[in-house]
């Protein structure tokens, strides 16, 4: 009976064996369709999200934009530049969530300044809390080494711990990808974005800095930290990125530290003679005008920095700092 | 329509359920697949500190803390960086190797088993020649720094250590000054290179600078782009004092006699093209182009395969005095 069935295929037999072939071919198709990636991996986990950050800039017309402190001691020139423009309660306002940038990115010691000095994150982190009435101040960044040896061994880890700071080391899932709608290099680029999604003010704090691509490192370069993925290949663009990173981050206030000064071998230095005192330290809302006047103190015009051109064309900041008055102060000690 | 029967029905049967299970079997791996991809093989996150393959002329380094004495101890395995992570170590410097013949890098830290705050980094740079590991070594010299006495190309601060030997440039970053830790880094380092063996070996161009007028450890390795001319690469520059003046002297080895002689005059080109002036007179010894270039100096000539000259000399018979001292070295040496 069977063998009959088989050489003569009935008209219902072969409409259902069609139709299951059919209903294969579909469900195959489906599953595909369904599966399908089209972004395709991507480093970081699931970033994919794309985030804009949003302006941390003092709004009004303060005439306070800049100061800059003479003297040997960071702490309480970091201090006295802050009160020159008005004191952190002008910036911190109680209850507010605070992010503060250093410079994270070796893992070496405190003393050769490739990094922030750890006593200066504290001293912010302080003020923040203790004279701002901030109800948390985050320390994060995303460095170029490991980030747990990072923070430990340049001491801003446990310097910001113990002033009080969330101290976040980057996490996979903290990264979410952001295009700056005015540049070219940052599209669909993973940055450091949870630790900026929850807070209210960005305070960047960064060292005066030889560096051997760019010409010198300092506020505006301190940004690269928040970039995720593989970063280096912006380094064949450096002016550009550096300005991008600007336009991106716009800070409430960045600290730049002069006193000891990376005066060559940068970014990463490593000899204590590779520093030079020049016992300055700037604190401004305009973050090209701190830069402006830091390549002063290594030795650089303006011009030696096209990313400092580039920023002022977009509107970022003025490299003319006198323009804006710096208040200037000195402290003993 | 034919449809097969019995015992090869079954067969076949068996045979697609066979292909079926494979196929089943292959996209459910793909499937698991899929979501546990390592970022690693798509694209380099900077977060994870890459361990490259230690190639097998670095497989003697896998392991430094051999070197040390018994009061120090190591804080971490040793990390090793090829060119393509270099940046994830030493970021923006990362460049000033990659155009010097960078082939490897392997660090690591060590601590004072009595006082954690001692510690330093060991940092081996695998430059594949002596050449590249003199020209790294030369870049970042610090000039105020003291000389090792038991190695030629080298210096010590007050944290720190450098030194150029064999294919290797060795750095040594201390966390604090102290004199007892710098003097257990060089041991240490002293260690390194005895276990290894690593000869000083011999950098032929270094002889040919004279010795008069030379300022001591200032002799570099320029690799590309020397003096904005991009056709002139490898070349040793050295500072000289001389009636007063600074001034500076250059070697580089051309190929063959030919390939010296034309870069020799595309170089005097490039200078009379970016505003220099002639100044070549037939009283001069040496058939050498003399160009006055913005109220300083430049003089080029060749010697065999070799183009040599001095650069930027406040005063042409300060320039003139040097480029006699060194063509008469390099004829010396039967060039």
């Amino acid at each position: 009976m069977g063998q009959q069935k088989d050489e003569n295929l009935s008209r219902r037999e072969f409409i259902s064996r069609l139709l299951k072939c059919g209903i294969s071919i579909t469900a195959s198709g489906g599953i595909c369709y369904w599966l399908y990636d089209e972004i395709g991996p991507q480093a970081g986990g699931k970033i994919r999200e794309v985030v804009t950050i949003p302006d941390f800039s003092m709004p009004g017309t303060d005439e306070r934009v800049m100061s800059i402190i003479k003297g040997k001691e960071r702490v309480a020139a970091v201090r006295k530049a802050i009160d020159l423009l008005g004191g952190i309660e002008r910036f911190v306002k109680p209850g507010e969530r605070i992010l503060i940038k250093p410079n994270v990115a070796f893992a070496t010691p405190a003393k050769i300044g490739a990094t922030t000095n750890p006593d200066l994150v504290a001293e912010v982190v302080k003020l923040c809390y203790n004279r701002g009435g901030a109800k948390e101040v985050i320390v994060t960044d995303n460095p170029i080494n490991d980030p747990a040896s990072c923070f430990n061994l340049s001491g801003i880890g446990k310097a910001a711990s113990e002033a009080g700071a969330n101290v976040m080391l980057p996490k996979d899932y903290y990264f979410k990808l952001t295009t700056l709608d005015a540049g070219t290099l940052i599209q669909e680029w993973p940055v450091l974005f949870e630790p900026l999604s929850t807070i209210n003010k960005v305070i960047g704090i960064a060292p005066v800095k030889n560096h051997h691509r760019s010409g010198a490192s300092m506020s505006m370069k301190n940004w690269y930290g928040l970039l995720g993925g593989r970063r280096n290949i912006f380094h064949q663009d450096i002016h550009t990125i550096i300005t991008e990173l600007a336009m991106m981050l716009k800070p409430t206030l960045v600290i730049l530290d002069g006193i000891e000064v990376m005066m060559s071998n940068g970014p990463t230095g490593g000899s204590l003679t590779d520093l030079q005192r020049k016992n300055k330290l700037i604190a401004s809302c305009d973050q090209v005008a701190a830069d402006s006047y830091g390549a002063s103190l290594l030795g650089l015009k303006v011009s030696d920095l096209p990313y400092l051109i580039k920023a002022e064309k977009a509107g970022v900041g003025t490299t003319d700092y006198n323009s804006l008055k710096p208040l200037v102060g000195e402290v003993t000690g | 329509m034919h449809f097969p029967q019995g015992r090869n029905k079954v067969i076949e049967t068996g045979i697609s359920f066979f292909l079926l299970s494979v196929i089943l079997f292959i996209a459910i791996g793909v499937f698991f697949k899929q979501f546990r991809y390592e970022a690693g093989h798509f694209i380099s996150d900077s977060m994870v500190v890459s361990t490259a393959d230690i190639t097998e002329n670095n497989a003697e380094l896998a392991d430094l803390s051999n070197i040390l004495s018994a009061e120090f101890k190591a804080m971490n395995t040793t990390e090793t960086y090829d060119p393509n992570s270099l940046y994830e170590k030493i970021n923006g410097k990362a460049d000033l190797y990659l155009v010097s013949g960078f082939v490897h890098l392997t660090c690591q830290r060590f601590v004072n088993k009595a006082n954690d705050k001692l510690w330093w980094e060991l940092f081996v740079y695998d430059m594949g020649s002596p050449k590249n590991a003199f020209a790294v070594f030369g870049a970042q010299r610090r000039y105020e720094a003291k000389p090792l006495d038991w190695t030629r190309f080298s210096y010590s601060t007050k944290n720190a250590v450098f030194l150029a030997r064999g294919r290797y440039y060795i750095e040594a970053v201390a966390a604090d000054e102290s004199e007892h830790l710098l003097t257990s880094i060089v041991a240490a380092i002293k260690h390194f290179i005895e276990q290894r063996a690593i000869k000083e070996e011999q950098i032929e161009e270094l002889a040919y600078f004279p010795d008069r007028y030379l300022i001591p450890h200032s002799i570099n390795l320029i690799v590309a782009n020397v003096f904005g001319f991009s056709e002139l690469r490898n070349t040793f520059t050295a500072r000289y004092e001389l009636d007063g003046e600074a001034l500076t002297a250059f070697i580089s080895k051309q190929a063959n006699r030919q390939t010296a002689s034309s870069i020799f005059e595309k170089y005097y080109s490039f200078l009379i093209a970016n505003g220099g002036e002639d100044k070549t007179d037939g009283d001069f010894s040496i058939p050498a182009k003399v160009v006055d270039f913005y109220g300083s100096t430049e003089i080029v000539f060749t010697n065999g395969e070799y183009i040599a000259g001095v650069h930027e000399a406040d005063s042409e018979q300060s320039a003139k005095k040097l480029t006699i001292l060194l063509n008469d070295n390099l004829s010396k040496a039967g060039r």
